[in-house]
């Protein structure tokens, strides 16, 4: 079992639960049960999780009372309850997913909350911030300029004073931290 | 036209620059950043600031106390080592921080740090509840043998300073115990004041404003003054071989830091070591007050890591 | 009489107006700062920690216990307004407190957290004050078992949280509790599931998770949804509770006082606990259980009576004995450090204008906690008339910078990110999230209690121990007795709907 805790046996037991995500999600959209692919796949994320967990708890010294003990306690329980929640799936007896919004939109946004967190990185976070409100509320079809520069720059100076002034956090300044 | 005013600017950057560099050979030229691994409030926390209030009378140099807290000291090491070593940033480290370092798998190379300084040692002490009916060195031993290996000793995680303490008295002592495990010193005393273990194992410092704690025992050459002056040592119980084991607080900062920041820093921690009002401070916690340079420093963290390393792989925590 | 003496030294300490400046500046820096997501108490009473340095030791430790105690009602005002829980316990605020602000109610919702927070602390001070020596050597006899069915008790008021879903809330805490395991394992130092990544070693932190589950995830879910025209939020009414609502929780609000001071006594329960049990009791005391998650006034008051008075029974292990028995507990002992004094029971006999001044503080804190919440609170509403293009970016930058203020790192940032992803996910398949929080506060003292009862006493204890026995099998039943409850309910309607169909 310990081969699977580690490198390669941990690689292949990583792809092989991916397989299994990917398995039941393909099965799913090409049966009767496409509307219930979502309901379906969430548990089956948290079991693959548990059970990548499980692999490499073998790992772990094993004394009484362990480190081992209570992850297994957990990733049994999980594995149980994902079982009967998928029962209930595969039989229809839960809702429904519901109907798709504008998941491009929620992917935008996603998308920016990433650039927002490496740009906070190469640019500082002072700068950063000012791009990122602007766009977003651009993106929220704010079409006011006036109200999206007072808000982006208001609230950078806020937390200028608050955060950086006040309450000392060091901010992350980015490239500019050489010249500063 | 527009060549001109670019070259006057590049002409003034120029200027600008030597003249920082002219003023860098005086150090420190701007604030300092004292690295500290737990948030404001931590033991080294305070450690650290009693350092920059009593520093500041020999220098005028500004000190920023900046806590970068995360893995036990793994984060605010990284990122002294991540720096550039311009000498305006250094850190507060302890015994403990070595432990990690090994228990982490040791991707911190030590050699890259300059140990500029050790300068305080808490010797480890045994700690009884005075209101239970175990509580001197003597009636310890009896009550281990008594329970036959089912006596608790209560600390923080195993495969830390005090764990290790622990099983070095166990082992001197001919004695077998049962180590059980809380999350931080605070806890464990918690515990040994509710009765549910018999020892903890810390520094005098713990026992300091709780009248219900009492050190039975401490691993040290000679006795501590004050509170402490009647508190046997082990070598006075007949116990052999622990009248060293301590809890170290120090400073370190990234090697290559320029040799006037290094002279700075060295001649700096002299002065703080000797100031009585820094005596003072340290000995009311239960310390002593020395001051090791970077060879002896460097020394000890070696045979530090030698230690950690061999108890971590009894335990199993590392492979 | 000795009491009488004792207080007028503590009254001493406050006379002039320096000290009544550092009381009011306590308590509004305490409520902002606990409004603000990322600031939790802790983190609320660290910041200032180095300023108070400079202070004397009386005025600065009066300042930091203000804070704390001010920062948890502060918490309530973001979960109420926004659905962002600005600190952990007001994620239980948030269950009822957001609902009444999407139904206009927004000013009840307020009220009633101000409301039930003041009662609250000054319950839990009033206990601190009367019984802390006694109570603190009763809560240090209780057993390591007795601490794991304690929590165990916490995890079990899962089942009635949710009722439709008793199976996805189940999997949410078992996935907060699966994800606790993460990091260097507090017993035997041995790290799990880092995957070598060391930013993993301290495992996920509670603000950021708790930021991105409940805020990020309903920012993602509102873009969703987006129809496109940027208007304000919801109608506001700014109407507090009535006397007459008042009446009708004022019993609530005791209950959840005693039950938050109770709890906060234990070292290492705190707050977050305090209020999810209270509130579990309130449902299953209330007349009108149905409410609860859809605005209850109930709710909101059992949360927030709870995790205020929460900070006067942390306060007793700290102050009669110097053991921390909470985070923020723990960096209030490092300021008494600061200041060269140690917390325990000689500081009542060598400070006691120390001790008896933090007394008189808390006392006159809560007072003016109640005046400034008043008033604030006409102002803080304004935040919900805030066009909805303005307030979700807004959100999500306060996300940001509330994770990273927790410990300074970018690793807290992408987790509060990913966290909202989850929580976004999780609410589009109807998992509800407030579980995942609960697992996370509990996971390690669910683990921790249970591994060391083991090897102190062997599996035996949880039998042979008749209280941590007694406890458990209450935690069994009030966890089994809302899932039959629920069955039979289900069953009835099936029989229904097949009789319906026979005829």
């Amino acid at each position: 079992m310990q081969y699977f805790s580690q490198g390669i046996g941990l690689a292949i037991w990583t792809l092989l639960l991916l397989a299994g995500f990917i398995g039941t999600g393909l099965a799913f959209r090409f049966s009767s049960k496409r509307e219930w692919t979502g309901q379906a796949l969430v548990p089956v994320v948290i079991m693959a999780l548990a059970l990548l967990f499980l692999a490499v708890t073998f790992d772990f010294p094993g004394e009484q009372a362990g480190p081992a003990l209570i992850p297994r306690l957990w990733i049994f329980s999980i594995v149980s309850m994902c079982l009967v929640v998928h029962f209930f799936t595969v039989r229809g007896r839960t809702d429904k997913d519901p109907k798709a919004g504008r998941i491009g939109f929620v992917l935008l946004g996603i998308v920016c909350m990433v650039a927002y967190y490496f740009a906070i990185q190469i640019l500082g976070y002072f700068l950063s911030s000012v791009i990122f409100l602007a766009i977003m509320m651009y993106m929220f079809s704010c079409r006011k300029p006036l109200l999206i520069v007072f808000v982006s720059t208001g609230w950078v100076a806020f937390s200028y004073l608050v955060f950086y002034k006040l309450l000392y956090i060091q901010l992350q300044l980015g490239f500019f931290e050489n010249y500063l | 036209m527009k060549r001109n005013s670019i070259t006057l600017l590049i002409a003034a950057f120029m200027l600008i620059a030597t003249f920082t560099a002219a003023v860098a050979t005086e150090f420190p030229s701007k604030p300092i950043k004292l690295i500290v691994y737990t948030k404001p409030g931590g033991a080294i926390d305070v450690f650290a600031r009693k350092f920059t209030a009593i520093a500041a009378r020999y220098t005028d140099a500004t000190f920023v106390v900046v806590n970068k807290s995360g893995a036990g000291g793994i984060v605010a090491i990284k990122y002294i080592l991540s720096q550039k070593p311009d000498g305006y940033k250094f850190a507060a480290v302890t015994r403990s921080n070595i432990g990690k370092i090994v228990s982490t798998g040791g991707n911190i190379d030590t050699n890259a740090i300059n140990w500029m300084g050790l300068m305080v040692v808490d010797p480890e002490a045994i700690i009884t509840n005075r209101n239970q009916s175990v509580n001197t060195w003597e009636q310890i031993v009896a009550d281990a043998k008594a329970k036959g290996g089912k006596q608790l000793w209560v600390g923080p995680a195993a495969g830390g300073n005090d764990h290790i303490m622990a099983m070095k008295t166990w082992k001197a002592a001919g004695i077998q115990a049962r180590w059980i495990p809380y999350s931080g010193g605070g806890k464990s005393m918690a515990a040994l004041l509710g009765g549910h273990g018999v020892v903890y194992v810390g520094n005098p410092q713990d026992v300091i404003g709780r009248p219900d704690l009492k050190v039975a025992a401490i691993a040290s050459e000679k006795r501590l003054g004050g509170q402490f002056a009647d508190v046997p040592t082990f070598s006075e119980l007949g116990v052999k071989g622990l009248d060293n084991e301590i809890m170290w607080r120090g400073f370190m900062a990234k090697k290559g830091i320029p040799a006037e920041a290094e002279a700075f820093y060295i001649d700096l921690l002299k002065k703080v070591n000797s100031d009585p009002d820094w005596k003072a401070y340290v000995e009311k916690g239960g310390a002593n007050p020395v001051m090791k340079d970077a060879e002896e420093f460097s020394a000890i963290i070696e045979a530090d890591k030698t230690e950690f390393g061999k108890v971590l792989k009894e335990l199993g925590v590392i492979k | 009489m000795e009491l009488f003496d004792s207080f007028s030294i503590g009254l001493s300490v406050l006379m002039g107006w320096k000290p009544v400046l550092i009381i009011i500046v306590g308590v509004v820096v305490g409520i902002l700062a606990g409004a603000m997501p990322g600031l939790s108490p802790s983190t609320a009473v660290a910041l200032p920690v180095p300023f108070s340095y400079t202070m004397e030791p009386a005025l600065a430790l009066i300042l930091l216990t203000l804070i704390y105690i001010a920062s948890n009602y502060g918490g309530s005002i973001t979960a109420v307004l926004i659905n962002t829980p600005g600190t952990p316990s007001a994620a239980v605020t948030a269950l009822d407190g957001y609902p009444l602000t999407r139904q206009g109610k927004a000013g009840k919702g307020l009220g009633t957290a101000l409301f039930a927070s003041t009662i609250g602390g000054a319950v839990g001070v009033a206990i601190l004050i009367l019984f802390a020596v006694p109570l603190a050597r009763i809560a240090l006899k209780f057993s390591q078992a007795d601490y794991f069915a304690l929590a165990l008790f916490g995890l079990a008021t899962v089942a009635s949280m949710s009722r439709e879903n008793v199976l996805k809330s189940l999997l949410a805490i078992l996935f907060g509790l699966l994800l606790t395991n993460i990091g260097i394992d507090p017993i035997s130092g041995v790290s799990r599931f880092t995957f070598g990544s060391d930013q993993l070693y301290d495992g996920f932190t509670l603000i950021p998770a708790l930021i991105g589950l409940f805020a990020v995830s309903v920012v993602f879910s509102k873009m969703e949804s987006w129809t496109g025209d940027a208007r304000s939020m919801e109608k506001v009414d700014n109407k507090l509770p009535s006397i007459h609502e008042f009446m009708k929780i004022r019993m609530t609000i005791l209950r959840s006082s005693v039950i938050g001071t109770v709890i906060g006594i234990f070292p290492g329960a705190g707050a977050t606990i305090a209020a999810f049990i209270s509130y579990d009791m309130a449902r299953k005391a209330s007349k009108t259980p149905e409410e609860f998650g859809k605005g209850s006034l109930e709710g909101v008051a059992a949360a927030e009576g709870a995790n205020s008075s929460s900070v006067g029974g942390a306060l007793v292990p700290l102050l009669a004995l110097g053991i921390p028995g909470s985070a923020t507990d723990a960096v209030l002992l490092g300021a008494f450090m600061l200041h060269d004094l140690v917390p325990g029971p000689l500081l009542f006999t060598e400070h006691p204008d120390i001790v008896y001044g933090i007394f008189c503080a808390l006392i006159l804190a809560n007072i003016i906690m109640l005046t400034i919440g008043v008033y604030g609170n006409k102002l803080f509403i304004k935040v919900v008339s805030v066009p909805e293009a303005v307030m979700y970016p807004l959100i999500l930058a306060i996300a940001v910078i509330g994770s990273f203020a927790v410990s300074g790192s970018m690793f807290d940032v992408a987790a509060c990110m990913g966290f909202g992803i989850i929580g976004w996910l999780f609410r589009r398949y109807g998992f509800p999230v407030a579980p995942i929080v609960l697992g996370i506060v509990l996971g390690k003292m669910v683990e921790e209690n249970f591994r060391r009862a083991v090897m102190m006493d062997g599996y035996a204890t949880f039998f042979t121990d008749k209280l941590a026995f007694i406890v458990l099998l209450i935690s069994f039943l009030s966890f089994i007795w809302p899932l039959f409850k629920n069955w039979k309910h289900h069953k009835a309607k099936q029989l229904n709907i097949e009789t319906e169909k026979s005829k």
